[in-house]
């Protein structure tokens, strides 16, 4: 039977998680929105069908992508297949109280108005159940600030694409220092030029070469923060 | 008389050493010949496609390095690449083997002047840029290399942030000028050309003189 005639109700659970990989990695955005809509009808959890099925599948994408194996249309393409399962899962994911694991500010710098990998942070961040405010491309510092300030988010994320514009996210590091509200915030840094050793440079917390590796920095540096703030409260 | 090969592959392990993009090889050719340096520099190439991979030019100039400094330990390398997006981990190899590369954060940036070049992105930063060997090699390094040949509907979802291409002229040439053109109406972006010449390459290069 080709795919073209597969029927994705006949599909076990398992298998049909397995087909949506694929389907994820080829960008099939309907055959996406099918799958989500008959594991919903079957009884998983709205977050179960995000985590097991869309992350995972996305985040095999974003390996492929990393080792040359993908090219950022193919990326794109993924990331719109699972934009609208999401689409399908994020009202249900209010209504049933999923776990919101934190939050984040995210934004390109300033004179950079390359969004592509922060747009796929920002899905995966949100796949995994952070609440995130992106505040687009090309931010002087006073958006960072402003949008911290409402937003008191426990993460600050910086993009930039280019060798020109990543130093400005020193400037925004710095400028968090003056106003002696660095250590609120877990600045999170990435980007195809940087490294770690110039996110350990500008003093940053984190460098995340993927978005798969933003999602689990994340994760790990909020825990790390949780677990100061309840040591602190039972001391 | 022909030059015995030495053991690392390079020919003439007395002359300085330069090692340079795939993508301004002819540029710099070009450079050496004005500048009557042609005899005097060896030259190594390394893939123009690294334009897309720029992580893999640290460790590519390195190895070309290390396998000339087999011969002579002492040899004077020159590094023809700019900072070209590999976010300081080109210098750190540069440092660490005391080569000297091109000043500067990319090729556009050399070829147009630093100062510019940031004119142009300060004036619209929706600003894709070609040089000659991009217009020539537009389909192959572009349009090809990013995957674009296979999903072509992507194009808007990946140049949307773009306005206009400005094509930065190396030499006087009416036939790139209409492949750099075919260029921008095929990403649709508005085009400009802009003569630079060879612009600070031609400084890189009187620092390559023995």
């Amino acid at each position: 039977m080709s795919d073209e005639d597969l029927d994705l109700n006949t599909l076990s659970d398992d298998e049909l998680v397995e087909q949506m990989g694929d389907d994820l990695y080829d960008g099939l955005k309907e055959e996406i929105e099918e799958a989500t809509r008959i594991l919903l009808d079957r009884g998983w959890t709205p977050y179960d069908v995000l985590t097991k099925s869309l992350v995972a599948g996305m985040t095999i994408v974003g390996e492929d992508f990393r080792d040359g194996i993908l090219y950022v249309p193919e990326v794109l393409m993924a990331a719109n297949a699972m934009k609208a399962g999401m689409f399908i899962l994020k009202p249900l994911l209010a209504e049933t109280g999923a776990p919101r694991i934190g939050s984040m500010v995210i934004g390109t710098v300033k004179g950079d108005i390359h969004d592509i990998g922060k747009n796929l942070v920002s899905m995966m961040m949100e796949g995994a159940g952070f609440e995130v405010v992106d505040i687009g491309i090309n931010n002087p510092v006073e958006n960072y600030l402003e949008a911290i300030e409402e937003h008191k988010p426990d993460i600050l994320g910086m993009s930039a694409l280019l060798t020109t514009t990543m130093p400005y996210m020193k400037v925004v590091i710095e400028t968090l220092v003056e106003k002696g509200i660095r250590d609120d915030y877990i600045v999170l840094v990435g980007g195809a030029p940087l490294n770690e050793a110039f996110a350990e440079s500008i003093g940053a917390d984190g460098y995340c070469r993927d978005a798969a590796v933003a999602v689990e920095t994340a994760k790990e540096f909020v825990a790390r923060r949780h677990n100061m703030i309840g040591a602190r409260a039972n001391a | 008389m022909e030059a015995r090969e030495g053991a690392a592959g390079f020919r003439h392990p007395d002359k300085p050493l330069l090692i340079l993009c795939g993508a301004i090889a002819s540029e710099t050719q070009a450079v050496l010949a004005a500048s009557g340096l042609s005899d005097a520099v060896e030259i190594t190439a390394l893939p123009a496609i690294w334009h897309n991979f720029p992580e893999r030019i640290p460790e590519g100039v390195e190895a070309k390095a290390m396998q000339a400094r087999k011969d002579r330990a002492d040899r004077p390398i020159f590094v023809g690449y700019a900072d070209c997006g590999t976010g300081g981990l080109l210098d750190a190899v540069c440092q660490r083997m005391d080569l000297h590369r091109i000043a500067g954060p990319h090729c556009y940036s050399f070829f147009a002047g630093e100062a510019r070049f940031d004119a142009l992105a300060e004036a619209e930063l929706g600003t894709f840029y070609l040089t000659d060997y991009l217009a020539r090699h537009f389909e192959p390094l572009i349009w090809e290399g990013m995957g674009l040949s296979t999903n072509p509907e992507m194009r808007d979802a990946m140049f949307g942030s773009y306005s206009r291409l400005v094509y930065l002229a190396q030499t006087e040439n009416a036939e790139l000028t209409v492949q750099a053109q075919a260029a921008a109406e095929r990403l649709a972006l508005r085009f400009e050309r802009i003569f630079t010449g060879y612009g600070e390459l031609g400084d890189f290069i009187e620092s390559v003189r023995p």
